[in-house]
């Protein structure tokens, strides 16, 4: 089954493949860069950074469609906020990164058909 | 004479470079590339084109990252364009549905709030719809008054050189 589902991206897309294509290459550029900042900080007990990289991550997983870790990002945020349940925090993030990763290699073999 | 000769200007600020392209793309969309629509990825770049007057600032509550700590966040950006361009009409986007940032918000002037859900860009839409309405109709109302204080000039004019025609017979 597809992890990613991008049904709402192709809605504003309005039929055009190049911002489809666009949309996809941002996802694939940003995705490894917050992976990195998200680990990073879990690795430093920076719950501050951490709580804003799943901030700025979530709405790229809602163009994506990545509907299995929205709330899961919505939870690791609030508990890194709010800097409580952090012994949840890591496999909440080990959870998200696998994610992102089956999703930047299914959005790969997407790109293909919008390019 | 238009009333309208020139495009509402807006002003879109977000740090995440994938949520501006795809706010960019569907409001050009939905009004018919009929709005300026400039975007900026810092609120310090936003204030640099403030000189611009844009009618509209859709700005992001949380802007500031573990890259550039230092900063202005949405509130700071916003405290500014408060203070020295009154007129610019200001829309909070933020990640964070939370009664807290939306008080926050309208407490430093925003017009409105906008939560970064699936349907944001519906409501960012229709809050656009109307701002740009009550904008025009501003536009009008501005037109119509320097009009009619134009031909009240004229006409006290043209009455006081008849009167100077009339005492000089």
């Amino acid at each position: 089954m597809k992890k990613t589902d991008l049904t709402y991206l192709e809605q504003l897309a309005n039929g055009s493949n190049t911002f489809m294509a666009e949309m996809i290459q941002l996802f694939l550029q940003q995705t490894p860069e917050e992976i990195r900042r998200m680990k990073k900080s879990m690795a430093e007990k920076d719950w501050k950074t951490l709580g804003g990289v799943l901030h700025k991550i979530k709405p790229s997983i809602t163009f994506v469609g990545l509907k299995d870790i929205e709330d899961v990002v919505k939870t690791a945020e609030d508990f890194a906020f709010r800097e409580s349940n952090l012994e949840r925090l890591p496999e909440m993030i080990q959870t998200i990164e696998r994610s992102c990763l089956e999703a930047m290699a299914e959005l790969n073999a997407e790109l293909k058909r919008f390019s | 004479m238009n009333t309208s000769d020139h495009p509402v200007s807006v002003f879109l600020v977000d740090d995440d470079p994938m949520y501006l392209s795809s706010l960019k793309y569907d409001l050009s969309n939905k009004f018919n590339n009929g709005l300026d629509i400039r975007h900026f990825t810092t609120g310090e770049d936003c204030l640099q084109h403030m000189n611009e007057e844009p009618d509209i600032v859709v700005l992001d509550y949380f802007l500031q990252n573990e890259q550039r700590p230092e900063g202005l966040n949405g509130i700071q950006v916003l405290q500014q364009i408060r203070s020295r361009w009154k007129k610019t009409i200001v829309i909070i986007l933020s990640g964070q549905d939370k009664l807290q940032v939306a008080l926050d918000s309208i407490k430093n002037g925003a017009y409105d709030y906008v939560a970064k859900s699936e349907t944001a860009f519906v409501h960012l839409e229709k809050l656009l719809r109307s701002t740009i309405y009550k904008i025009t109709l501003n536009r009008q109302v501005r037109f119509y008054e320097k009009r009619n204080f134009i031909l009240g000039l004229l006409f006290l004019l043209v009455l006081l050189v008849n009167c100077i025609i009339f005492l000089n017979r």
